[in-house]
């Protein structure tokens, strides 16, 4: 055979054409009615997806809770240390970056005043009953004693920088007053240290030891932590001179006297207190102290 | 069916049964005949058409228009059905009960296979030369059948194989070669 002869035989072959009606039909139904055309049920449409959701929303929420927020809290500190205006704070004011409060996607930071080096303090010295007395070089008792730093975290950057003062935020009742005045009337010291024509400018708060943050009503707020007490400033005034009287309101004591002359000679300061304290007749120990190499 | 309205059938057939019904009713009866002119047998043929719609449907959602026929995709899914088949050489269609619906036996008469066998059966000069045809490896079946009763041309066969023109026309050629040893032995 030759392979025209093949090609004309495919070619011209009879072929069979066969109907099939039935199976057309019940074939057509089963595809029209399978699965491909379901539309999803609620369980396709809600529960399985859920499923298979589930454990990844369980992860997410989990390190959403509970990993970021000592992460975030880190990045927080990160970004204020990084801050210049905060670098100034923390070297020439003294502070230090305290408590960190994360919401939503802010973060606060506290800076807490170091008050024992809130200014400079050019002499130091400590007395019978235990009354540190130290000299300041410049007055600030007006100036910011601590500040909540507000972070945006998204935005990784100090948004804000909330200076605070003790008398703003812990303000002191008018009998918390007049008991810080009785007890530093009353402290024998401060008699002859402060002149009698000396007048009580203003009886404020003092910074407390460390600040807490709180949230409160979906705003965070700063709180006083007054472990060792509350205590209270009496500022006493002559002649552009300042003594600030700390007094201890829970153990009804005067703490320290923090004072500072404008344009007053430094020794005639040292023979002044010298000279109080001796008129006094203080103990041995007050004496001692006084001939200590602290003040010559 | 021109192929841009066919791109839109196709399309809206992916969402709608009712326009994938069209579709299967334009191809149902091509796509059975050219499975019967490979396999002589009327409820393997009933079978391996099922598969091929149902493969169809569940390839419908990645069908990816590319200037080819629908058809050619269909042609393309049938004959990898029945080489898949004549691979195995089994007559257990591979497929699995809860992925295909079996399709409901009481309105399929068997008068109406009967019939088709009968039919079948005129065509005997078919069913001999089927037989050589079935000694061919299965791409030498397939563009036999495709070429000489499906009519197709070469460019056809082509789309449908996803193979050159060339490469058909020579396939062409040695499955002839092949056929016409196999039928000068008988």
């Amino acid at each position: 055979m030759r392979e025209e002869e093949l090609i004309k035989k495919l070619e011209k072959i009879e072929l069979p054409e066969v109907e099939m009606e039935s199976h057309k039909r019940n074939l057509k139904m089963a595809l029209l009615s399978s699965n491909y055309f379901k539309k999803p049920g609620i369980f396709e449409v809600f529960v399985k997806p859920l499923a298979f959701a589930l454990p990844v929303l369980i992860l997410l929420i989990a390190s959403t809770i509970l990993i970021p927020p000592k992460i975030l809290e880190a990045r927080a500190l990160e970004i204020a240390k990084a801050n210049p205006e905060i670098k100034k704070l923390i070297e020439e004011k003294n502070m230090a970056l305290g408590e960190v409060k994360i919401k939503d996607d802010k973060a606060f930071v506290v800076l807490n005043s170091l008050q024992d080096k809130n200014s400079e303090i050019t002499e130091e010295k400590e007395t019978v009953p235990e009354i540190k007395i130290k000299k300041v070089e410049k007055d600030s008792s007006d100036d910011a004693e601590g500040a909540i730093v507000e972070i945006n975290l998204k935005q990784k950057e100090v948004a804000k920088i909330n200076p605070i003062k003790s008398d703003e935020i812990f303000p002191l009742a008018n009998q918390e007053k007049e008991s810080a005045k009785e007890i530093a009337e009353s402290e024998e010291i401060i008699k002859d240290i402060i002149p009698k024509e000396a007048t009580i400018e203003k009886i404020q708060s003092s910074f407390p030891k460390e600040i807490n943050l709180i949230e409160k009503n979906n705003e965070i707020e700063a709180i006083p932590n007054l472990v060792d007490g509350k205590k209270a400033r009496v500022h006493y005034i002559l002649d552009g001179k300042r003594w600030i009287i700390k007094v201890n309101l829970e153990e009804k004591r005067v703490e320290e006297v923090e004072y500072f002359l404008e344009n007053h000679d430094i020794k005639d300061i040292k023979e002044d207190i010298k000279q109080d304290i001796n008129n006094q007749e203080i103990n041995i120990k007050g004496r001692d102290l006084l001939n200590s190499d602290k003040i010559k | 069916m021109d192929l841009s309205k066919e791109k839109e059938l196709i399309e809206e057939a992916k969402k709608n049964p009712e326009v994938f019904g069209l579709l299967y009713d334009e191809f149902y009866k091509p796509i059975f005949n050219y499975i019967l002119k490979r396999t002589t047998d009327i409820e393997l043929t009933q079978d391996l058409t099922s598969q091929t719609f149902f493969k169809a449907l569940k390839g419908l959602g990645k069908f990816h228009w590319q200037n080819i026929p629908f058809s050619a995709w269909l042609y393309r899914i049938a004959t990898n059905e029945i080489n898949n088949f004549y691979r195995k050489q089994k007559r257990i269609i591979q497929i699995s009960l809860d992925k295909i619906p079996a399709i409901p036996s009481e309105d399929t008469p068997e008068k109406e296979i009967e019939i088709a066998e009968e039919e079948l059966k005129k065509k005997e000069d078919f069913i001999k030369l089927q037989k050589s045809i079935l000694r061919l490896e299965p791409i030498y079946q397939t563009v036999i059948t495709l070429r000489f009763f499906e009519k197709k041309k070469v460019s056809e066969i082509g789309q449908i194989l996803a193979k050159p023109e060339g490469t058909i026309k020579s396939q062409i050629h040695r499955a002839l070669k092949e056929l016409k040893k196999i039928m000068e032995l008988k």
